[in-house]
C-alpha cells in the first residue's frame, strides 16, 4: 500500500515525490547544459534588459535627480531580475556611462562607491567594475 | 532650435542647443559652474554634495549650495549687468533643476543627463521642471 503524507493543502504519495524530484533535477540538468536553451535565455535577456533600459532612459533623459528615477517601473523591472542580470548592467556602464549606480546597490547590497570618488563619473564607474570584477560579474 | 514636449513653451519659444550630450554633468553642477562633477544629494553618497548642506531633496538645501558659493536670495530674474544670477526650480515643493543667467539675460540650463541649451524663463516654465522658487545673485568678480 502507498504510503500518503500531507505536503502544503495536497495528498501526494511518496512514490509521486520521488518521480517528481527526479523530474526536476533531470529539468534542471537539461536546462543548464544545454547550449541551445542557455543562448536563447541569454538573448531574451539582453533583448528584455535594452528595451527597458532605453525606455528608462527616455523617460528621464531631463531628471536632475538620479535617485528620483529609481522608482521607474522599467528601471524597477530591472533590479527585479536580480544578480542574473549585472552582467549586462556591468557592460553597459563600461560602454555608455548610464547611472546604474542605485539598481547596482538594490541588487548587491553593495556600494563600492569612495567618499572621494562622489559626484565624478568616471570614478564612480571605476569603483563600481573594480567590485563586478572582484565577484567576476565582469572581465 | 530644439523643442521638448516636456516644456510646453518651447513650442512657441525653442531652446537654443549649446552642447553634446553628456551623463557627466547636471544642471545643479552646472548653475555652480562645475562641469566635471553631477551634484545631486542622494542618500548613498554617490554624487557629490558639500558636506556642510543637509544632504536631502529640500529648496531649502538646493538654496545653501548657492549660497555656499556666495549667492544671495533676490526677488526677481531681471538681468542687472553687475551681477550673476541662478534660478532653482521645484515641482510640489521638490527641488527640480537650477539655471544660470547669460549676460545677454536668456538663461543657461543642462537638461538631465541630456543636452545644455539657452532660453528664456518662459520656455522652460510651467513644464518638467515646475517654475522658479527662488532667485540668487552674486556680484561679478
Amino acid at each position: 500500500m502507498n504510503t500518503v503524507f500531507e505536503q502544503g493543502s495536497s495528498t501526494v504519495t511518496k512514490e509521486a515525490k520521488y518521480v517528481r524530484q527526479v523530474g526536476e533535477v533531470s529539468y534542471q540538468d537539461f536546462i543548464s547544459n544545454s547550449v541551445y536553451l542557455r543562448n536563447e535565455f541569454e538573448k531574451s535577456l539582453k533583448d528584455y534588459f535594452e528595451i527597458s533600459k532605453n525606455l528608462w532612459l527616455e523617460e528621464t533623459k531631463l531628471s536632475s535627480n538620479v535617485f528620483m528615477t529609481l522608482n521607474h517601473p522599467a528601471h524597477l523591472n530591472i533590479i527585479k531580475l536580480g544578480k542574473v542580470i549585472l552582467p549586462l548592467i556591468f557592460k553597459d556602464l563600461s560602454d555608455h556611462k548610464n547611472h546604474w549606480f542605485f539598481a547596482l546597490s538594490s541588487i548587491t547590497g553593495q556600494n563600492p562607491v569612495k567618499p572621494s570618488s562622489a559626484g565624478n563619473l568616471d570614478k564612480i564607474i571605476q569603483d563600481w567594475l573594480e567590485w563586478g570584477k572582484q565577484e567576476n560579474y565582469t572581465d | 532650435m530644439v523643442i521638448f514636449r516636456e516644456f510646453p513653451n518651447s513650442a512657441s519659444d525653442p531652446f537654443i542647443e549649446t552642447s553634446e550630450v553628456t551623463p557627466i554633468y547636471n544642471c545643479i553642477a552646472w548653475a555652480a559652474g562645475n562641469t566635471s562633477k553631477w551634484y545631486e544629494p542622494d542618500p548613498l553618497g554617490i554624487y557629490y554634495w558639500p558636506s556642510a548642506i543637509p544632504r536631502e531633496y529640500t529648496v531649502s538645501a538646493y538654496v545653501q549650495l548657492y549660497e555656499l558659493l556666495g549667492y544671495q536670495k533676490c526677488s526677481n530674474g531681471n538681468l542687472e549687468p553687475n551681477f550673476d544670477k541662478v534660478a532653482v526650480f521645484a515641482k510640489k515643493s521638490i527641488p527640480t533643476h537650477a539655471a544660470k543667467q547669460l549676460s545677454n539675460g536668456l538663461w543657461s540650463s543642462k537638461l538631465g543627463k541630456n543636452i545644455d541649451v539657452s532660453h528664456s524663463l518662459f520656455a522652460i516654465e510651467n513644464g518638467h521642471y515646475g517654475n522658479v522658487v527662488q532667485f540668487l545673485r552674486r556680484k561679478k568678480n
